[in-house]
C-alpha cells in the first residue's frame, strides 16, 4: 500500500498579522518516523494541526497519496491518529465510554473496538483505572488516555505532538518502542523539543525554527554535520559567567582541575579548547538552531 | 492598602476581560437598539410608557425627564435579566483558565475575591447603562419634542434607579458562581425563574425598580392636565398593536420626586448587594475541587486518592501486542455512533444538578403519569415539566467539542459533519422523545394525533435549538436562557404562539406546529452550516 505524504512549500499566518508561523516548508515524508525538532513556538505544532486538517495553509498544498488533503480531507482523515499537543477529554466519563465514544466516530466497528480497547488500555496501562470518571485522572494519565485514542483506529499516518509530556521516564522509553514497532508499515511524525525522544528512534529528523526548515537527514548525518564544530574546554569556575556570554555551552561538569565545558562553535573557543570526538544529537540540534539565529537576527 | 490594590487590579482585569469579547460588543449593540426602541416614535404602532385607549395615548412630553426615567425603568427590567448572563462567568473563567488555582495560592483573601468580581461584574454593566443613558440623549434630540437637554433630569434615574440594581444583580450573579448548585446551567435556568416570580413581589414590597414612585408622581401629572386618563389602561413595557392614526395627548412631567422614602429603598439594594458579594465568601470553595459538595459526596475515598503514583507506569508489560485492524473492521456505523453520543448524554447527566439517579427517577415518574392522568393535565402539566427536567443536557449539545477542549480530536475525524454532528442531534431528540413519551402514548391511544404531531415537533424543535445556538455562540447559556423563557411563557402561561410543544389545545387547533417544523428545518441546517465553518476555519 502506497504511504506518501507531501508538505509542498506550506506557509501559515494569521489573519490581520505579517508574521509566518510556517514560512515555506516543503518535505516528502514515507513509512518510518520524521522527527520535528525545534523549540517552543518553533512552528511544530502549526505544521502538524496542517497536516491532520485542522487548520488550513494560507500557501502550499500537502498531498496524502497524491491528494491533497486541502480538498478531500476525509481521505487522510479515515486513516489518521492525532494526538495533539494540547487536547481535553469528556471528565465525566471513563476510560471505556471515552474510547468507545472515539472508535464510533473512526468508524471502528464496535466488536473490533472492544477487542482495541482492551490492547490500549493494557498497553498504556490504564486497566485498573478504566472505569473511573477521566476528570479524576492525573496529566500523565490523560496523556496515556491520548496515546489511547489516537490508536485506536490503527491509523496508517500517525501525528504525535509532544506525546512524552506528563510520562515518567521508563513511560518515555516504552512509548519510543512502540512507535518504533509501529512505524515499520506506517508514517510516523513526532514532534518535540526533547532530544533524546527521537535520537533512537526517527529515521529522520527534521529541525524547525522560526517557522522555517532549517534542515532534514537522518541522525547519524546530523552528527556528522556537526563533526568539528564541538570543543571540550577546560576552565576555572570564576570564568563560566564569561565564557556563557560568548559561547553556546551544551554542557558543564566540574571536575577537581575546574569545569569540564562542551562549546558548540565553528572555530576553537580558546588555545587549550579540544575538538570533541563524540558529538550529541542535542549539540548538532543546538549547533543548526543558534547558525539559524546568527544568520536571521543579522 | 495591599488589600486596596488588589481589589482594583481584580476590579480592572475582571472588567478588561469581560469588555473584549464579542459577546459583549453583541449585548452592546442589542442595548443600543434596546435604547432607540424605548422610545417609540409617535407613528409607531407600539408604545412604551403612558396610559392608552383604543383612539388615544396619554404620555409625558419627551423631554429630558419623561425620556430619562421611561428608559431607566425599562433598562432596570431589561438588564436586570440579560446582565446577569453577561456578567455571570467571572468566577468560571478563573476555574477554566486555572487561573484560579494560582489566586487561590495569593494571600487575597475570598472576600477581596468575591467583592472584586462584584465590582468588575457592576463595571460592566454600568458600562452598557452608560451607552443607553447616551442613547437617551440622542433620541429626545431625534424624536424633537424638547430640545432642551437637562442634564440632571436625564442622569438621575440611570444613576438612582438602575446602577443599586445592577449592583444588586452583580452581585447575586458572583453568588450563584460560588454555589456548587447554582454555578453553570442550574443557576442560568434557576435565575430565569427567580426573576419572573420575585419581579412581582419585589417590586410590590420593595418598590425594587423604583416605579411605583415614578409612575405615581407621573399619573398625578396626567390627571392634573386630563382628567379622563383615570379610566385608560396604564402600560409598561412593549404595546403593541395600536392604530396609528391614534390620537396623541401630552403632558409635562417635572421628573422624580427623590423622597427619602425612595432614597432609603435604593440605599437597602446597594447594602443587600454589598452583603450578598461577602456572603458569597463563605464557604467559597476557593478553587478547590474537592472542596465541592459533589465530589466529596459522590466520589469515594479511593477515587480521591487516585495519584499518579497509584497507577503502575505507563506501558508496563512488553508482553502487550496492539492486534491490527483489518479493513472490514473499519466502517462507520451510524447505530454505534448514536449509541456513543447516547452514552455521552447519560455520562454527563450523572454529574449534572437536579439530574443523575434522582433525576431519572422523576423522569421516570413523569413518564408514568403522562401516560396514566387525563389528556389536559398530562400534556398540559406533565409534558412542560418532563421536557424541563433535560434542559441541561440538551443545553451542551454542540458546546461540548470546543468546551471539553476534544475539538481536534473530533473535528480531525473522517466525515464528522455528516456523522457525529446528525448523531449529536438524533440523541438529544431521542432524549425528547423518551422523556416525553408518557404523554405521546396517552394522546395516541385517545386519538388526539394533531397532538401527537405537535408533540413530535416540539420533540425535534429543542434539540435543534439547542444545537444551532450552541454551536453558534459556543456556549450553552444562551440556550439555557432561551429555553427557560419560551419554555415559561409558552407552554406554562398558554400564549399559544409560543407553544412549541403543543400543551396548549389551541394552539394545537391553530396549526402553530407547522411553523416550528419550520423553524427547526431552518436551525438544523443553521447549526450544519455553523459546524461546517467550525471545522473548515482553520
Amino acid at each position: 500500500m502506497l504511504l506518501k505524504l507531501q508538505i509542498e512549500d506550506v506557509s501559515k499566518s494569521y489573519k490581520g498579522s505579517d508574521f509566518y508561523a510556517l514560512h515555506e516548508v516543503t518535505l516528502d515524508v514515507g513509512p518510518g518516523i520524521l522527527g520535528l525538532l525545534g523549540p517552543n513556538g518553533a512552528g511544530k505544532s502549526t505544521l502538524m494541526r496542517i497536516i491532520a486538517t485542522i487548520t488550513k495553509p494560507t500557501r502550499g498544498t500537502i498531498k496524502w497519496n497524491g491528494v491533497d488533503t486541502a480538498k478531500e480531507p476525509d481521505k487522510i482523515r479515515s486513516v489518521l491518529g492525532y494526538l495533539p499537543q494540547d487536547f481535553g477529554v469528556y471528565p465525566n466519563l471513563n476510560a471505556d465510554e471515552f474510547l468507545r465514544y472515539m472508535a464510533a466516530i473512526k468508524g471502528v466497528e464496535p466488536r473490533a473496538a472492544k477487542e482495541r480497547i482492551e490492547d490500549l488500555l493494557a498497553f498504556v496501562n490504564l486497566l485498573e483505572a478504566r472505569k473511573r470518571p477521566l476528570g479524576d485522572y492525573s496529566g500523565g494519565m490523560k496523556q496515556r488516555i491520548g496515546i489511547a485514542q489516537a490508536l485506536i483506529n490503527d491509523p496508517k499516518i500517525l501525528i504525535v505532538d509532544e506525546p512524552t509530556v506528563g510520562l515518567d521516564t521508563e513511560g518515555r522509553v516504552r512509548f519510543r518502542h512502540l512507535l518504533a514497532e509501529l512505524a515499520t508499515d506506517r508514517v510516523v511524525i513526532l514532534s518535540t523539543h526533547i532530544v533524546s525522544d527521537i535520537e533512537a528512534t526517527a529515521n529522520d529528523i527534521a529541525i524547525i525554527d522560526r517557522g522555517r526548515l532549517l534542515v532534514r537527514l537522518p541522525p547519524e548525518e546530523l552528527l556528522l554535520s556537526v563533526q568539528g564544530k564541538v570543543w571540550d574546554w577546560v576552565i576555572p569556575s570564576a570564568g563560566l559567567a564569561d565564557a556563557k556570554q560568548r559561547h553556546l555551552i551544551s554542557s558543564v561538569v566540574p571536575h577537581g582541575d575546574g569545569l569540564h565545558t562542551r562549546v558548540v562553535a565553528e572555530t576553537s573557543p580558546a588555545d587549550d579548547a579540544r575538538p570533541s570526538s563524540s558529538p550529541t544529537l542535542e549539540e548538532a540540534y543546538l549547533y543548526r538552531i543558534s547558525s539559524h539565529r546568527r544568520v536571521g537576527d543579522g | 492598602m495591599n488589600r486596596l490594590r488588589a481589589l482594583l487590579v481584580l476590579i480592572q482585569a475582571g472588567y478588561l476581560n469581560k469588555v473584549r469579547t464579542y459577546r459583549f460588543l453583541i449585548v452592546l449593540g442589542l442595548t443600543i437598539i434596546a435604547g432607540y426602541v424605548f422610545v417609540p416614535a409617535p407613528t409607531a404602532n407600539y408604545v412604551t410608557l403612558g396610559w392608552g385607549s383604543s383612539t388615544t395615548f396619554y404620555r409625558g412630553t419627551y423631554d429630558s425627564a419623561w425620556i430619562g426615567a421611561m428608559v431607566a425603568l425599562l433598562t432596570s427590567s431589561f438588564l436586570s435579566l440579560t446582565g446577569f448572563y453577561v456578567v455571570n462567568d467571572s468566577v468560571r473563567r478563573d476555574e477554566e483558565t486555572r487561573v484560579g488555582q494560582i489566586i487561590a495560592t495569593t494571600p487575597l483573601s475570598n472576600s477581596v475575591y468575591t467583592l472584586g468580581n462584584t465590582l468588575s461584574n457592576f463595571m460592566v454593566l454600568s458600562t452598557m447603562n452608560a451607552i443607553i443613558f447616551l442613547t437617551s440623549i440622542g433620541m429626545q434630540l431625534v424624536r424633537g419634542e424638547d430640545l432642551t437637554i437637562n442634564l440632571w433630569a436625564m442622569i438621575a434615574p440611570f444613576v438612582g434607579l438602575v446602577l443599586p440594581l445592577m449592583f444588586l444583580v452583580s452581585a447575586v450573579a458572583v453568588m450563584f458562581e460560588t454555589r456548587p448548585r447554582l454555578k453553570g446551567g442550574a443557576g442560568n435556568v434557576a435565575y430565569v425563574f427567580i426573576w419572573m416570580f420575585s419581579l412581582p413581589i419585589l417590586s410590590e414590597s420593595i418598590d425594587l425598580f423604583g416605579i411605583n414612585a415614578i409612575l405615581s408622581s407621573m399619573s398625578a401629572a396626567g390627571l392634573a392636565r386630563y382628567p379622563e386618563l383615570a379610566h385608560n389602561s396604564f402600560i409598561l413595557g412593549y404595546g403593541w398593536g395600536f392604530p396609528v392614526g391614534r390620537a396623541l395627548a401630552t403632558f409635562t412631567w417635572q421628573g422624580i420626586q427623590w423622597t427619602s422614602q425612595l432614597l432609603q429603598t435604593r440605599l437597602l439594594l446597594v447594602g443587600a448587594a454589598t452583603g450578598i458579594s461577602l456572603l458569597s465568601s463563605v464557604g467559597f470553595s476557593r478553587f478547590d475541587p474537592a472542596r465541592e459538595g459533589r465530589k466529596a459526596h459522590e466520589a469515594p475515598l479511593d477515587i480521591l486518592d487516585v495519584k499518579e503514583a497509584d497507577i503502575p507506569p505507563v506501558i508496563q508489560s512488553m508482553q502487550v501486542q496492539l492486534r491490527p485492524l483489518h479493513d472490514k473492521e473499519s466502517h462507520f456505523l451510524f447505530r454505534s455512533m448514536l449509541l456513543a453520543e447516547c452514552r455521552l448524554i447519560l455520562g454527563e447527566s450523572r454529574d449534572l444538578p437536579f439530574l443523575g439517579m434522582y433525576g431519572s427517577s422523576v423522569a421516570g415518574a413523569l413518564i408514568i403519569m403522562g401516560l396514566f392522568l387525563p389528556l389536559e393535565q398530562a400534556r398540559g402539566m406533565m409534558l412542560p415539566l418532563a421536557w424541563l427536567l433535560p434542559v441541561l443536557i440538551w443545553s451542551k449539545l454542540g458546546t461540548r467539542e470546543v468546551r471539553y477542549r476534544t475539538d481536534q480530536l473530533v473535528f480531525s475525524s473522517a466525515k464528522a459533519l455528516q456523522r457525529q454532528l446528525p448523531a449529536v442531534w438524533m440523541a438529544g431528540v431521542l432524549l425528547a422523545l423518551v422523556t416525553g413519551g408518557g404523554v405521546a402514548v396517552n394522546m395516541a391511544l385517545k386519538g388526539e394525533w394533531p397532538g401527537v404531531i405537535a408533540w413530535g415537533v416540539g420533540a425535534l424543535f429543542i434539540p435543534s435549538l439547542a444545537l444551532c445556538l450552541g454551536i453558534w455562540t459556543g456556549s450553552s447559556k444562551s440556550f439555557e436562557f432561551i429555553y427557560s423563557l419560551l419554555w415559561y411563557i409558552g407552554p406554562i402561561n398558554q400564549v399559544e404562539a409560543l407553544d412549541f410543544m403543543g400543551a396548549v389545545p389551541e394552539s394545537v387547533k391553530a396549526g402553530i406546529w407547522q411553523y416550528y417544523l419550520f423553524i427547526s428545518l431552518a436551525l438544523i441546517i443553521l447549526a450544519f452550516i455553523g459546524r461546517r465553518w467550525q471545522i473548515q476555519r482553520g
